[in-house]
């Protein structure tokens, strides 16, 4: 039993490292008998990790793979973000088209119209007077001193 | 340039230990790992993942080579390794750095031990 899983063990690492070494590592296996099978059991666990992650290259893939991932994630996390944003502001100038004025806004703002339309036609006036007599102009113009 | 020799100094312990096993004469795995053991009174134990990655990396550095088996009535599967001369250089350089930390340890104890009292 234990000779199949350590076959299998040397059948997991990398092709290059099996074909060079494999049947080697069968024969110290099975030289090493029942006593040393444990040991070389543990050991080619540590030999699969350590041929696959440093000396294979993986660990280039799998940092670039790991990098990746989170530019995506992070593209994606803001791309939802951008099209929440969206749909608030979609929300909120629909909101502001749809709200009809009450009585008292309605006043107010009618209110402010009048009193700009005075406003500008008290200046008007002013200005039409100091045209035709400027002698009431500069008059006025005393009595605003 | 480089020293191509002091470039693979120093040498990690189960290079160390490999190449100090194939530097009389050829062994195959199992073999190495015997004397491997021997040579460290059983404190230092490889498993035959470890050596034979540490092989490869021996053999890449033309440190050890593989050589024809020594008898026809052997496992067919066993691959039996020898130091290179330049493997033999490199041992060498290895074992005069380790003289010398180890004589300064020596006589930093020494000195310890005289200077405690």
């Amino acid at each position: 039993m234990s000779r199949f899983i350590y076959r299998l063990l040397i059948g997991l690492h990398p092709r290059a490292f099996r074909e060079r070494f494999g049947d080697e590592m069968l024969c110290v296996f099975d030289e090493s008998g029942p006593m040393g099978a444990a040991g070389c059991l543990l050991d080619a666990g540590a030999s699969l990790a350590r041929q696959w992650l440093l000396r294979s290259g993986l660990w280039r893939w799998a940092i670039g793979a790991g990098a990746t991932a989170l530019l995506i994630v992070s593209y994606a996390h803001s791309e939802a973000n951008f099209q929440k944003q969206q749909i608030i502001a979609q929300d909120l100038a629909e909101a502001r088209r749809a709200r009809p004025l009450d009585k008292t806004e309605f006043n107010r703002e009618a209110a402010q119209a009048v009193a700009m339309l005075a406003h500008f036609r008290e200046i008007d006036r002013k200005k039409s007077h100091r045209l035709h007599s400027p002698q009431a102009a500069s008059k006025d113009e005393s009595s605003q001193d | 340039m480089k020293d191509p020799i002091a470039s693979l100094l120093p040498l990690s312990p189960a290079a160390l230990h490999i190449m100090t096993a194939v530097a009389g004469e050829e062994r195959h795995g199992y073999a190495i790992m015997q004397e491997v053991a021997r040579q460290s009174d059983g404190r230092y134990k490889l498993g035959p993942g470890t050596l034979y990655d540490n092989i490869e990396k021996l053999i890449d550095r033309g440190l050890i080579k593989e050589v024809a088996r020594s008898s026809a009535n052997d496992d067919p599967r066993r691959r039996y390794y020898q130091l290179t001369t330049f493997g033999r250089r490199v041992l060498s350089a290895e074992v005069s750095r380790l003289g010398s930390v180890l004589r300064a340890a020596k006589m930093r104890l020494a000195t310890n031990d005289s200077g405690e009292v």
